[in-house]
């Protein structure tokens, strides 16, 4: 049984990118074009009676944003603890410090390369 | 002041109220128009260099897939002397080589069976010559059993003729002592002709079953050398045919890669386009400065660097180049955040 990686963005180029990697790297995944999406689709995964082990996110979303979305996440019992990544342009620390606080896992600066995103991902998931 | 008069002096004042307003929001704008167009050069220099980097990449990756392509080709079939490498021999020459080895192998396993069996046959000759002499030899045995006899009843005839007899005698003596020497001549040829005859019969077995069992083996041999020949034969083939196949999608994929390669050329059309907005931002900044009197013309103006359309601005954006890009437009200090590492695990 695979794992299951949900992939947030609203770039359908990066969501390609980082779903491809996650594949090749033996993931099942299911993409989002923003936070709402995302939340949504999470719920589908649950109601089908599974469950996400690992999410990447990008910070800024029309809808709702990287942020909102985590914190969001972290309320409900079934992905409190799940190892969210914010994948995104943003590199100020005022940025990451307010990711870190909302319950982000890592922080990746995009252009990403994908050995380094499967290096984290090997790093956060148990 | 008439009424009419009130009505149009409090109509010039709401225009000149509009106006002045106008007139402070396109101040308050005006001076980001610089870094608008700092901001659309930055972006397209990003772009431009994002796009000669997988240009270069796809070329790259269109140049390995020829590459492989070629040395699969040359692997199998070899390089010609004129193609100017030093000659190497492919697979197709190794087969070949192959084959021509096995087959002079094979033909002298053959001739060396020949041989063998070329040898059973005079050892058969052989034994049959020896056969002979031991028939002679008994004819000879007849004859010395006859002189025996012979000398026997000389001697008993020169018996009964007394002293006439003796020459006789002499004859009959010698002609025993004759027939004696050839029983034991015989008797020894006898003996080593059977010695020999053992030794041959011995020899003939063991080359008779060599050239018997080199024959079957041979056979064997050569059937196994045939099929190993064609299954490699079959195999070089089928392995032609998948280089041919994977060279036409190599050089397919070389083709689309042209083909992308051509497609990322919108890069200059694009680049040409944002330079296109930018002069224009820049001339409409120009012309709609000058009625303002200079007011908005520069973005380094501390009114315009504190406007709230400055704040709006900045507040968009949401990396940290942008941010460098704005304060080098306005003439500020970038706010020098210490460059963290891209990957950062909480």
């Amino acid at each position: 049984m695979p794992r299951t990686a949900l992939v947030v963005d609203d770039s359908v180029t990066i969501r390609q990118m980082v779903s491809y990697t996650l594949k090749q790297a033996g993931f099942a995944v299911v993409e989002a074009v923003d936070g709402q999406d995302g939340l949504e689709r999470l719920e589908g995964v649950r109601l089908n009676g599974a469950h996400v082990d690992l999410i990447v996110t990008d910070l800024n979303m029309p809808r709702l944003d990287g942020i909102g979305f985590i914190r969001q996440l972290r309320g409900r019992p079934a992905s409190k603890f799940t190892p969210v990544l914010m994948l995104t342009t943003e590199s100020q620390e005022s940025k990451r410090q307010e990711g870190r606080a909302a319950g982000a896992t890592a922080w990746i600066v995009k252009p990403f390369h994908p050995d380094r995103l499967l290096q984290v991902v090997g790093k956060v998931l148990p | 002041m008439s009424l009419k008069a009130w009505i149009f002096a409090l109509g010039g004042w709401r225009r000149g109220k509009r106006l002045e307003e106008l007139r402070e929001q396109v101040a308050a704008h005006l001076p980001l128009l610089p870094v608008v167009s700092a901001q659309l050069r930055d972006a397209n220099r990003q772009v431009e260099q994002a796009v000669a980097k997988v240009g270069a990449n796809f070329g790259r990756m269109a140049e390995r897939a020829r590459e492989g392509a070629n040395e699969a080709s040359r692997i199998l079939g070899g390089v010609p002397e004129s193609s100017g490498g030093s000659p190497v021999m492919g697979i197709d020459g190794l087969l070949s080589s192959s084959r021509a080895t096995l087959e002079d192998l094979l033909s002298r396993i053959v001739r060396d069976g020949e041989v063998c069996h070329k040898l059973a046959g005079r050892m058969d000759s052989l034994e049959r010559h020896m056969g002979h002499i031991v028939k002679a030899l008994a004819d000879v045995d007849r004859i010395s059993f006859g002189n025996t006899i012979l000398a026997l009843n000389a001697k008993i005839e020169a018996a009964h003729m007394g002293e006439r007899g003796q020459g006789f005698e002499l004859v009959a003596q010698e002609l025993w002592i004759q027939s004696q020497r050839s029983n034991q001549i015989t008797e020894g040829i006898r003996a080593t002709i059977a010695g020999l005859a053992g030794d041959a019969k011995s020899a003939m077995a063991e080359v008779g079953d060599m050239a018997c069992a080199d024959r079957d083996r041979i056979r064997t041999l050569e059937r196994q050398v045939q099929d190993a020949l064609g299954r490699l034969e079959r195999a070089h083939q089928d392995m032609q045919e998948s280089v041919a196949e994977g060279s036409e999608r190599n050089e397919a994929l070389a083709g689309e890669i042209a083909g992308a390669v051509e497609t990322m050329q919108f890069q200059d059309r694009v680049s040409q386009q944002i330079g296109h907005i930018v002069e224009a931002l820049e001339s409409m900044r120009a012309a709609v400065a000058v009625p303002l009197g200079g007011l908005g013309g520069d973005p380094r103006d501390p009114h315009a660097r504190g406007s709230e359309a400055a704040r709006l601005l900045a507040g968009s954006y949401t990396m940290e180049a942008e941010r460098e890009v704005h304060a080098t437009a306005l003439g500020e200090q970038a706010a020098g955040e210490m460059a963290l590492s891209d990957v950062e695990i909480f």
